[in-house]
């Protein structure tokens, strides 16, 4: 009986505590699912990583519209960050929410008013069932918008608008009253049935248009703030191996007619800095792109992503490992290749983040072209991505609209990337000085992190370039010791390009410490084996003279014993 | 009792008598430590007369050494082994320092020239050259003495040179390298008594001989492998079935 109580007092209690010990580590489940946080180190593997985005808030349709359901329309298709709100276009509802820094919607653009001129093309041509072309209306609506697919607004906070199927880009104000319609434009290059469907855009300080469209792979389209087409802008190069390149010269023309057309890809995404460069993004890799990708090629004809000057060449700074390409490898795919569909600016120090809708994973890069952080992720759960389409970032905080999920993932700077901004910012203004105690703080955080290292080398040979031979700077370090330190700090980086350059500066200043003794003793060796030579040769000489005489004396003996003889003969 | 005062007798007679012939040994190990050091130095006369010096080696009893040869060989093989660990950081493959496996390191060294050896034997008895087998190991061994010294010479100069000054390290090697394996050449046809034409003819084969003997050992390994795998789980199932 005794026995039977304490088994089932036993069994009580490890089922109290089963049940206890599951609600307890439910509760320990981190909120947000940006928790296996990676960064790829010098040889390009990934390596474990401080956590650099916790999501701050999840945003759905439920928050930003009054009365809504989950199931009401609303697919947020582009983001844009201007002036302490966040411009979210909504293609599905066809509507503008403009959110402040609460993430509540201060307007919403839904009718747009003012003098709106009839659209350029509201009927279309199709082919009917009994092969006759019709004319078929498109009920679409002026004041309306329909399916809209880019958003930029400029510093003067005038919004525009890429209104896709109407054809026609808008320029309104927050209120949705507009000053500027551009359509019915005119493409000389590509005939009267082409349909203007433009998506992302970017508007410049003269107030041209920059905007991607659907099914041009020329680049990017500029239009006059008139509304007149001006050129095409940044068109990416055709890259035809050189196998078919001679191929095609005996191909006849049904095998040419057959076999694959090369044709440009087309930009994904756009993006303005300060400074007027645009930087583009391309999603559909060819297989020449990705190979060269995957070998960490930096050339600039394969680049995922590119920072286009006025003249439409490519400017960016590829100087890290690999081009930047977001995620270099992924378990379980061979050549894997990044599919970059946004990419976003950070005016203050030209860093800029690029989002990746294959992994769902959003990378940072400095102007340098060197990965700073990864974060994000594929999956349904918060802070991870389905189909990750747009990508805004505002200082310490990253937007990213998901178009399947329908919802916007508002990411804030853990203070391990705070302190790799901090440092990164001191880097760019000059501060070397300064910039030394904030890169260690990086390293504190994360000892894989290479670029610290690299940069306390540039930050330590910098300040050694400054100071002249014995001179003492602040820190009262010698130019000698800034070296020392820079060698120390590349060779944690596997820097050996620069660590030469300073072991060259350290390797000067022995030589001419040394100089003199080494010099003396050269000169020592030669003087030394000139007097040997000399003291020898007079010894030879003493030796030969010492012979000759002992040989005249011989002689001389030997003619006075003749002699002597001959005396002795004749007595 | 009895036994044990037997047994203790013959474990001191074995003792003494290995110590007589220990000690008689000794000397001579000594003796002939002393000539083949001496005749070493012989490799240095060969540097810069290749043609004189690799025929006397061969010919003239007094400077004949094969263990002289093993000698350098194992010296060469040291040699590289130092020079890999030991290399100023600028011309180090520092993940490859890491992962440095002694045996294969060494084994890489000395395989390659004994392989040679046996492949240029082969061939050489083929077309009728005079070098016995011990004459072209011997050879072969004094011919690569400048690689060793090239090898030497880029320890204290890795520590001293910077990347822009590479080209003079990459210099010293590859003159290493080409002198070497140039002597290895020379070596070859003058204990042969061949013409170039021939020994470029010989080298060719005997090149393609040392894949087929690599080949051929690799496949006998493998082969051994499984044979001896059989058996072991042959015993390992009777064993098996024995204690069922």
């Amino acid at each position: 009986m005794k026995q039977k109580f304490i088994k089932s007092l036993i069994v009580t209690v490890l089922a109290f505590a089963v049940v206890l010990g599951s609600v307890l580590s439910a509760s320990a489940l981190p909120i947000n699912n940006v928790n296996n946080s990676y960064f790829y180190n010098v040889d390009g593997v990934d390596a474990a990583a401080p956590l650099s985005f916790t999501v701050e808030k999840h945003i759905s349709v439920v928050d930003i519209v009054p009365n809504a359901t989950v199931t009401t329309a609303f697919v947020p298709a582009d983001l844009c960050f201007q002036n302490g709100y966040l411009y979210v276009l909504d293609s599905k509802g066809n509507s503008v929410y403009v959110l402040d820094e609460r993430y509540q919607p201060v307007s919403t653009i839904r009718t747009l008013t003012g003098d709106i001129p009839e659209l350029a093309l509201n009927s279309e041509v199709v082919e009917g069932e009994d092969g006759e072309q019709q004319e078929v209306v498109i009920s679409s609506n002026k004041y309306a918008l329909n399916a809209p697919q880019g958003i930029f607004v400029t510093d003067d906070g005038t919004i525009y608008i890429s209104d896709t199927e109407n054809q026609r880009i808008l320029a309104c104000d927050i209120n949705g009253k507009v000053s500027k319609v551009l359509q019915a434009i005119k493409i000389p290059v590509l005939g009267d049935n082409y349909l203007f469907k433009p998506t992302r855009l970017v508007v410049d300080n003269v107030g041209d248009v920059q905007v991607i469209c659907n099914g041009i792979n020329r680049g990017i389209v500029q239009i006059t703030s008139e509304g007149q087409f001006n050129a095409f802008f940044g068109t990416p190069d055709v890259i035809v191996s050189l196998g078919d390149r001679i191929w095609r010269n005996f191909a006849t023309e049904e095998q040419l007619a057959q076999m694959v057309t090369y044709t440009p890809t087309e930009y994904s995404s756009l993006t303005i800095d300060r400074r007027g460069f645009i930087y583009t993004t391309i999603s559909a890799l060819d297989s020449a792109a990705v190979k060269a990708l995957s070998a960490k090629s930096t050339s600039t004809t394969y680049a995922p992503v590119r920072k286009l000057s006025a003249d439409g060449t490519d400017m960016l700074r590829r100087k890290g490992l690999s081009a930047p390409m977001g995620d270099l490898t992924w378990p379980g795919v061979k050549d894997y290749s990044p599919k970059i569909v946004d990419i976003a600016v950070d005016d203050e120090s030209g860093r800029y983040t690029i989002l990746d809708q294959t992994t769902g994973r959003f990378s940072t890069y400095d102007n340098d072209g060197n990965l700073l952080y990864i974060c994000g992720g594929s999956g349904t759960s918060i802070g991870t991505f389905q189909m990750a389409s747009a990508l805004e970032i505002n200082g310490d905080y990253v937007y990213v609209a998901d178009t399947s999920n329908n919802t916007i993932t508002v990411f804030k700077a853990t203070p391990y990337v705070l302190s790799i901004n901090r440092a990164a910012a001191a880097t760019a203004e000059g501060l070397w000085a300064e910039s030394i105690p904030l890169w260690q703080d990086v390293l504190s955080y994360n000892s894989n992190m290479y670029i610290a290292n690299i940069s306390l080398g540039n930050s330590e040979m910098q300040l050694a370039f400054k100071l002249l031979d014995d001179e003492v700077d602040a820190d009262g370090m010698t130019a000698l010791e800034h070296y020392e330190n820079a060698m120390f700090y590349y060779d944690r980086a596997n820097e050996k390009t620069n660590y030469s350059t300073a072991y060259v500066a350290i390797r000067t200043n022995e030589l001419e410490k040394y100089f003199g003794l080494i010099f003396g003793a050269i000169a020592l060796l030669i003087v030394g084996y000139i007097v040997l030579s000399i003291v020898k040769k007079q010894k030879k000489r003493k030796k030969e003279k010492a012979q000759k005489l002992a040989a005249a004396l011989a002689r001389q003996a030997a003619a006075a014993e003749k002699y002597n003889q001959a005396k002795g003969d004749e007595n | 009792m009895e036994k044990a005062e037997k047994k203790s007798i013959n474990v001191s007679k074995i003792l003494s008598d290995l110590w007589t012939a220990f000690k008689g040994f000794l000397p001579k190990l000594w003796q002939g430590t002393k000539t083949t050091v001496k005749r070493m130095g012989y490799a240095f006369y060969i540097l810069f007369h290749p043609f004189d010096g690799f025929f006397d080696l061969k010919n003239d009893p007094k400077r004949r050494s094969v263990a002289g040869g093993v000698l350098w060989l194992i010296i060469y093989a040291l040699v590289d082994l130092i020079r890999f660990q030991t290399l100023g950081y600028l011309f180090a493959n520092q993940a490859a320092q890491l992962a440095l496996n002694v045996p294969v390191r060494l084994m890489t060294a000395i395989l390659p020239f004994v392989l040679w050896a046996v492949s240029n034997w082969c061939f050489s008895s083929l077309m009728d050259g005079d070098g016995k087998l011990s004459d072209i190991f011997m050879v072969t061994c004094y011919a690569i003495l400048p690689i060793t010294i090239c090898n030497l010479i880029q320890i204290p100069l890795s520590h001293f040179l910077s990347s822009s000054e590479a080209s003079i390290f990459a210099f010293i090697g590859s003159l290493g390298m080409i002198w070497g394996y140039a002597y290895v050449f020379l070596a070859m046809i003058t204990v042969h008594q061949y013409s170039v034409g021939k020994g470029v003819g010989t080298a060719v084969l005997t090149i393609l001989g040392m894949a087929v003997i690599a080949f051929v050992a690799i496949l006998i390994f493998f082969l051994l492998q499984q044979v001896s795998n059989f058996f072991i789980e042959l015993g390992t199932e009777i064993i098996f079935r024995l204690n069922e």
